[in-house]
């Protein structure tokens, strides 16, 4: 199953982040360094969990920074 | 040598903390911050700067003198100059961003808690870079920027060397005051006495530095929690220029990529931070970060995940320690070893430091059992300020001390399970449900609502249990009450979830029972 840029950007803003912040990340940058936070990406994992049903293992969660990270994984 | 003769009740803590790394080494910089820095001989004077203005102002001994002051090198003088001088150094919670949305309206706007803080305190005198911030009202002020005060002080006030008399505290004086969320909301006041300031370095240092003299002298330590927060502070001034370290002072909150920066510019020994913000490091953190100068790492607030420990050390290659203490206890009176103890597990207790586990019926449990944890040991304070309601609940007449959470054994390989109140601890702070709750009711589109503590990742987050206004709640909709909670709370106030329900769990005298909807979301 494949995830596109489009969906990826629905499921961030269902977690809480700004429609503005989603519509200006850059898809190789950590998302830590473009104003998500602490808050935003245990949101995110939770999102992806009831949207698409995807439960990611803690280990992987570490690996996950930037959005093409998030793509590749929910490609699998 | 026992730990209550190792620490002199009788000493002032700012003056043996000062004096004896200012004469043993007073070039080595005390303080880092931002491209400046402070040795040990500049910060013992300007501390002595600070306790002369005091003098100056007639600041009488044992009155409590409020800091409104970010982490700086302005916060570490004016907390131990006003120690020299006898008054009682307060410090209110770290200042917030301005939210962007209208300010809420309860006890969860830091503008109002700093008041309540301020008069609970009966602060006579407050310290600040923002003498403009609404708590400052009705209250003397002394400006300063984040270096030190901006009033001269005239020739002649400033004491010389051999003039500086440090105020010499009885057994019953008090030498800083912090304060802690109430299960209510309302904030406690819990009075530390100046022997306390020094248990850390006398108990919790060895435990984890090791035994030899001097264990920290050599280190750089960096602290992502706030000098006014209890484990920041102990960190910063009760271990590390308590133990004669370098103390890189971090401006402003600790966001992730400027931890990751001062990692690879300042090169700190010893990192003492929380597990959210060490996941967030790992996140951050390129292939090109460079942690090599980490030889220690500590982390508190909430258990760490094992898949987190494992994560950090093969990133870092250092293994964290994990403590456990409190505002009360101030010095952290559990501490696990690496590589002995379990992750999840609170380790041993810290030299010095005695827990038990009792039941509902005040009896011992059994290994394997529930129990709440009780401890004793040096430097807890033994009264909340003004609230004998409360120290005659939580401070027992048998000197242990209640820490509201709930254990379960073998002793030797304790696991924290949760609070016996309401509140939760997440991203190594204290969360009031209900502060987040009556920010949530005022949403148009929530109806009624109750906060509960959830897991992701092993780590403690906030769930909004919200019974929606219209029945037709989606997933926009909650995404929307998420950013309606950030732009009006601090960020570990924030909930990471809203689960749409149509009721809620309440007694049958209409209680919230927000127990029951833990990790249920």
């Amino acid at each position: 199953m494949g995830v596109t840029r489009e969906q990826l950007a629905e499921i961030f803003v269902h977690a809480g982040v700004k429609k503005s912040v989603v519509d200006g990340l850059q898809a190789d940058v950590p998302l830590t360094k473009q104003g998500l936070d602490s808050v935003d990406y245990p949101a995110i994992l939770v999102a992806i969990k009831d949207m698409l049903g995807i439960e990611i293992g803690d280990k992987e969660a570490c690996e996950l920074k930037t959005l093409v990270d998030f793509e590749k994984r929910l490609s699998k | 040598m026992s730990v209550n003769a190792a620490v002199n009740a009788a000493v002032n803590a700012a003056a043996e903390i000062l004096g004896k790394n200012a004469a043993r080494h007073p070039d080595k910089p005390a303080l880092l911050f931002q491209e400046g820095a402070r040795s040990y001989a500049q910060l013992e004077r300007d501390a002595w700067r600070f306790a002369a203005l005091l003098k100056r102002r007639n600041v009488a001994p044992q009155s409590m003198v409020a800091l409104g002051l970010p982490n700086c090198p302005a916060f570490v003088a004016a907390f131990l100059g006003a120690i020299l001088h006898g008054a009682v150094p307060v410090p209110l919670p770290a200042s917030l961003p301005a939210p962007s949305g209208p300010p809420a309206s309860d006890a969860s706007s830091p503008g109002q808690e700093r008041r309540f803080i301020l008069e609970d305190a009966g602060a006579v005198l407050l310290i600040t870079d923002d003498p403009a911030q609404p708590c400052a009202s009705g209250i003397a002020v002394l400006p300063c920027d984040l270096w030190g005060p901006l009033e001269d002080l005239p020739l002649g006030d400033m004491p010389l060397v051999t003039d500086r008399i440090p105020f010499s505290p009885g057994p019953d004086d008090l030498a800083f005051m912090l304060y802690t969320s109430g299960s209510t909301g309302r904030p406690k006041g819990v009075p530390h006495k100046h022997a306390d300031l020094l248990t850390p370095s006398a108990t919790l240092g060895p435990a984890i530095f090791g035994a030899r003299p001097e264990p920290l002298s050599g280190e750089v330590l960096l602290s992502t929690s706030s000098l006014s927060f209890s484990y920041g502070l102990m960190a910063q001034i009760g271990l590390g220029l308590a133990g004669g370290a370098t103390v890189i002072l971090h401006s402003g909150p600790a966001a992730a990529g400027e931890v990751v920066e001062t990692l690879a510019v300042r090169k700190p020994t010893v990192l003492f931070s929380v597990p959210t913000t060490f996941d967030a490091l790992l996140r951050t953190m390129d292939a090109t970060s460079d942690l090599s100068s980490l030889r220690c790492c500590v982390s508190s607030g909430e258990a760490m995940p094992a898949s987190l420990h494992e994560a950090w050390r093969q990133r870092s290659g250092v293994a964290v320690t994990e403590v456990l203490g409190s505002t009360e206890t101030f010095t952290s009176f559990m501490v696990t070893r690496p590589g002995r103890d379990k992750p999840g597990t609170l380790g041993s207790p810290t030299p010095g430091f005695s827990v038990r586990m009792v039941g509902e019926d005040e009896t011992e449990v059994l290994d394997g059992a529930t129990g709440r944890l009780l401890v004793k040991g040096p430097g807890i304070a033994t009264a909340y300020w003004r609230r004998p309601d409360r120290t005659a609940e939580i401070m027992r007449a048998d000197g242990w001390l209640e820490t509201g959470d709930l254990c379960q054994g073998p002793q030797e390989q304790l696991r924290h399970l949760g609070r016996s109140d309401d509140r939760i601890r997440t991203g190594g702070q204290w969360v009031v449900p209900s502060q987040v709750e009556q920010c949530l009711r005022e949403h148009p589109a929530v109806a009624d609502c109750a906060v509960a503590a959830c897991h992701v990742r092993g780590l403690a987050y906030l769930c909004a249990f919200v019974i929606p206004v219209a029945s037709n709640a989606d997933a926009a909709l909650g995404g929307d009450i998420l950013r309606y909670a950030k732009e009006r709370l601090a960020r570990h106030m924030c909930p990471v979830k809203v689960a749409f329900v149509t009721t809620l769990p309440r007694t049958a005298t209409g209680k919230l029972q927000r127990r029951r909807l833990q990790n249920q979301e």
